[in-house]
């Protein structure tokens, strides 16, 4: 049992004088005004120009009472236009996640609490990001709710070859062989839900600790994964890698993502261990958008990181990675730079030996989440060299492969999982 | 007094919470000691939930803690609505239910409603009263003690009979357990009054689950063994539809240590207890062990009527009572105390007092293999506090003190129990040098990989994963070979094949799995693959003690990505094929 979301008096007015809507888009705080100004009115334009049936409300969800943005953005059409505040204590302040908004996880509450209290049918959630978003984007991330009863949205973007590392290497290929759902974007600027979905996650104690604070979207998306809730995904066009830039080093990145998924599989262990194989999820929309030409990338740094790494961590790495896998990233330390490679194989091992350790928490999870840094550098520097002259279409099929991998492991991971003894090969 | 909202709910949200739940039994004053006065308390419980939650447990089932003489270890109480000073205060026990409900454990407290302490007001009012008052009343008294001469006495070696004189009231008074514990009387309704009161106390706090201790014997009536009667059945009917009416998600579990088609009737249509304990099954199952031969297990489960799809059975291999021998034939006694009790000090009424453990001569594979089959067989595991780290007991100590021992958790001064000087403490620590607590101690085996303590913790995660094992029908396969029990469990679309060779040297068996043809066993602990199950007897071999659980799967269809640019490819759903 969870204690419910109170909110201020004053937003229960204001909801009582809106009246129910059909649809709520929730706006969580970011750091340049300018940017959500710009948000808040291409949603408004993409409800009044693809949505003109339906009653929409536009939440801006602010940490703390500043209130700014109504006047900028000013209300129009039929939509309104509401600023809730949500409570920010010090220690958001202080934890501030990778996508820099702090308390994420009390304004995606916020949000979730307005639309239920509004009996909205669909509930999105824009994060104003450098790439505005567009009017025309709005469609594909409502309508699979609002017309093909879909529960969960994900978005789905064009992104540069060498863009959103931890997704590619970590996040999707992993969360897909576990849950079984070819989602491929569980951390996102954009989310729809339905009613189902926003209630039951309202039900639900996901919203208190580290993970709400860092990653709520990893959580929400593996709450809907897990639950077997009917999933799809919006393409919403071209991410550039500002949109997710981080707002801290990429030790804290890694510890922040790769701890909120590895959190989950833990909260939904019983699921996971029963699913095998995955299936794709239908793509809604069309929007277009320019990658960009990937930048070039210097592997030197992460090389000399991943050897690094090699020369120093070995005894942290045995009390979690199995010797073997250690014995192998040497193996491919050895290789002259331009032939450096991690298998498949072996890079599916580590993360599920760091999966493993995470749960059994030999040293504190965040020093054990560290300690994959290097290697994660190493897995980077693979994938760079090898698809340095690749086109889309061959690094989509490079991570076909190492997803594939991932789903052909699984059952060495549920044994390691069920029976987490340090004495493995 | 004010009512709470009807429907008041526990901490579970799923109504059946109790059929998926693992309870763990432990006596406060045993626990964890907190302010270093020598006795576990709530403070100290407190502290230790972290160790339960990590070990995997739903459910904390706490022997009696209320004001009490300690003449029956807090089963005879004096107060059926505060608590004993050495374990705390009812503040404390009410930081315990905020605290184990914010890990997610349910709490079940003991509802001990056929007696009372013979220091209860109500007793001490009672033998003060003239005869017939309406004090008086709430026990049975009679002038004479031979009413009810066709009643057994259960703790023969302590009582000569169920009837003792009270010079005050110049009666006799009925009690079915020890003297100092006389019997309410529920053909007075005001008796019923003040149970509800208690049962309305204790679930208004949020407690998630009642024991009813003793529950065959709350009516008396001439001419009948005073048990199972059918005014007890009313009794118990009455007390769930006060449950139901004003509180949602709770659970009654029912000690009736009786035969399954006995205790059937507990369960009623689903309106009496929720759950009820199997005693008959739980020295069938040493039994079986110590010969080698699966027929006592089969045979009492054949002879388990079924229950209301509501209901579910309570298994369990100890607890803090003796292995009763009540519900086995005078023979199969007999046997089980050479077996089992050899030393008469570790006899006690009509049983053994003795832990898991040293029943089985510490053999760690005969610990794993019993505990594998509570853990599979149908019902809800209940352990018992210190079983999951192996310790053991002291047949030197008086009643079951022996079992009740303070629970090791370091190889600290007094087991890390407590900080009091050691003369203080409740009961001596068990120091002996095979299950002494420098030997055996949680922190120790908390720390060990291939400790009892990891052991139990990873079944009891594995177990967690399929609700087959809390809900799900069985059937035993036949197999030639006697050693080896074998059974299959089915729930919804979970398959289970369970085998386990209670001998002590390796056995092969071939089991006849033909209706599963075209299936494959994957072996749950290291999810390995075994080859496909055909029409023929599915051949195994079987180390000493050893013991399988296979999940039993359709083969997967072949699911690989299927690049289809532009198209939405298919939903997926929840159980379609391939997401399984």
């Amino acid at each position: 049992m969870i204690a419910p979301l109170v909110l201020p008096p004053d937003v229960l007015a204001n909801l009582e004088r809106v009246g129910p809507a059909d649809v709520v888009v929730g706006v969580p705080p970011i750091e340049h005004a300018g940017d959500l100004v710009n948000t808040v009115r291409a949603i408004q334009a993409g409800l009044e120009r693809h949505l003109p049936g339906h009653r929409g409300v536009i939440v801006s969800a602010e940490a703390g009472p500043e209130n700014a943005i109504e006047n900028a953005v000013g209300v129009g059409g039929g939509q309104s236009f509401l600023q809730v505040s949500y409570p920010l204590y010090p220690v958001h302040r202080l934890a501030v996640p990778y996508h820099g908004v702090p308390a994420r996880g009390i304004a995606f509450r916020t949000v979730f609490e307005v639309a239920r209290r509004l009996d909205a049918r669909a509930c999105a959630i824009v994060e104003g990001t450098d790439t505005a978003f567009s009017a025309d984007c709005l469609p594909a991330l409502l309508s699979p709710v609002l017309e093909h009863d879909y529960d969960f949205v994900a978005p789905h973007y064009l992104r540069p070859k060498y863009d959103g590392m931890i997704t590619r290497a970590i996040v999707y290929p992993l969360t897909r062989s576990l849950y079984g759902l070819r989602v491929r974007q569980l951390i996102g600027a954009e989310f729809a839900f339905s009613a189902r979905l926003v209630a039951d996650c309202l039900a639900q104690d996901l919203w208190s600790s580290d993970v709400a604070r860092y990653g709520i979207d990893i959580s929400l998306a593996t709450w809907a994964m897990a639950g077997g809730y009917r999933a799809c995904q919006a393409s919403l066009g071209a991410r550039g890698a500002r949109a997710f830039e981080a707002t801290t080093d990429l030790s804290t990145m890694l510890v922040q993502v790769v701890g909120c998924v590895f959190a989950e599989m833990m909260r939904h262990a019983a699921r996971w261990q029963k699913l095998r194989g995955s299936t794709d999820v239908p793509l809604f929309g069309r929007c277009a958008g320019e990658t960009g030409e990937p930048a070039d990338i210097n592997v030197r740094p992460m090389l000399d990181a991943f050897h690094l790494g090699l020369q120093a961590l070995p005894p942290v790495w045995a009390l979690f990675v199995s010797p073997a896998a250690i014995v192998d990233l040497r193996k491919a330390a050895r290789a002259p730079e331009s032939d450096f490679r991690l298998p498949d194989d072996l890079w599916v091992r580590v993360v599920h030996d760091f999966a493993v350790g995470y749960r059994q928490r030999p040293i504190p999870r965040e020093q054990l989440l560290q300690a994959l840094t290097p290697l994660y550098l190493g897995w980077v520097a693979s994938f760079v060299l090898e698809m340095r002259e690749a086109d889309p279409e061959a690094v989509e099929q490079r991570l076909e492969r190492l997803c594939v991998a991932f789903e052909t492991h699984k059952g060495e991971l549920i044994a390691r999982w069920r029976w987490p003894d340090r004495f493995n090969p | 007094m004010t009512h709470p909202p009807t429907g008041l709910p526990g901490s579970a949200d799923d109504p059946l919470w109790y059929k998926d739940a693992i309870i763990y039994e432990l006596p406060v004053r045993s626990f964890y000691d907190a302010n270093d006065d020598g006795v576990g308390d709530f403070p100290g419980l407190i502290r230790k939930l972290d160790y339960l939650q990590e070990l995997g447990i739903t459910c904390v089932w706490l022997l009696p803690f209320f004001p009490s003489p300690l003449r029956d270890d807090g089963y005879d109480i004096a107060d059926f609505l505060g608590v004993h000073p050495a374990c705390g205060t009812l503040d404390d026990v009410r930081r315990f239910i905020t605290e184990a409900h914010r890990r997610d454990l349910q709490v079940m407290f003991e509802l001990v409603i056929n007696h009372t302490s013979d220091q209860h007001p109500w007793f001490q009012a009672a033998r003060r009263a003239p005869p017939g008052s309406p004090e008086r009343d709430l026990y049975v008294w009679s002038d004479t003690d031979q009413k009810y001469t066709d009643v057994r006495i259960i703790f023969v070696d302590a009582e000569r009979s169920n009837w003792t004189w009270d010079a005050d009231a110049q009666a006799y008074y009925w009690h079915r357990f020890y003297s100092h514990q006389p019997d309410l009387n529920y053909d007075n309704p005001r008796v019923m009054e003040k149970v509800l009161e208690i049962m309305r106390f204790w679930l208004d706090e949020g407690v998630d689950a009642l024991r009813l201790d003793a529950v065959p014997y709350l009516h008396e009536r001439e001419g009948t063994t005073c048990q199972n009667l059918p005014e007890t059945h009313d009794t118990i009917r009455a007390l769930r539809r006060e449950m139901d009416r004003r509180y949602r998600h709770r659970m009654i579990l029912a000690e009736a240590n009786q035969w399954p088609t006995d205790v059937l009737p507990y369960f009623g249509t689903g309106n009496e207890c929720h759950m009820a304990f199997h005693f008959p099954l739980m020295p069938r199952l040493f039994m079986a062990l110590r010969l080698e031969d699966r027929h006592p297990i089969i045979d009492i489960l054949a002879q388990t009527p079924a229950i209301p799809p509501t209901c579910q059975w309570a298994l369990f291999l100890r607890n803090h009572d003796e292995l009763t021998l009540s519900t086995v034939t005078d023979e199969e006694r007999d046997y089980m105390y050479v077996a089992y009790g050899t030393d008469p000090r570790m006899r006690l009424n009509h049983g053994i007092r003795r832990r898991l453990a040293p029943l089985l001569d510490n053999n760690r594979l005969r610990i794993e293999l019993l505990t594998s089959l509570l853990f599979s067989l149908p019902g809800t595991p209940v352990l018992y506090y210190g079983d999951e780290i192996g310790m053991g007991d002291n047949i030197y100590l008086g009643d079951r003190n022996g079992v009740r021992t303070p629970m090791q958790w370091s190889s600290d001064r007094n087991a890390g129990f407590s900080h009091a000087t050691p003369s203080r403490l409740f009961s001596p620590v068990i120091m002996d040098p095979i299950y002494g607590y420098e030997a055996i101690n949680v922190e120790a085996q908390r720390s060990d990989p291939s400790s009892l303590l990891s052991w139990t913790r990873n079944m009891i995660a594995l177990r967690k994963v399929y609700k087959v094992f809390g809900r799900g029908s069985i059937e035993f396969l036949q197999p030639a070979n006697r050693k080896v029990l074998a059974y299959l469990r089915a729930y919804d679309d979970e398959r289970v094949l369970c085998v386990a060779n209670l001998s002590r040297f390796a056995q092969p068996v071939g089991l006849d799995l033909s209706s599963l043809a075209g299936y494959t066993p994957i072996e749950m602990l290291g999810y390995t693959e075994f080859p496909r199950i055909g029409t023929h007897p599915y051949p195994l071999t079987l180390a000493p003690y050893g013991f399988y659980w296979f999940d039993v799967q359709a083969p997967p269809e072949a699911i690989r990505p299927t690049d289809r640019p532009g198209a939405p490819p298919p939903v997926a759903r929840r159980g379609q094929d391939g997401i399984r």
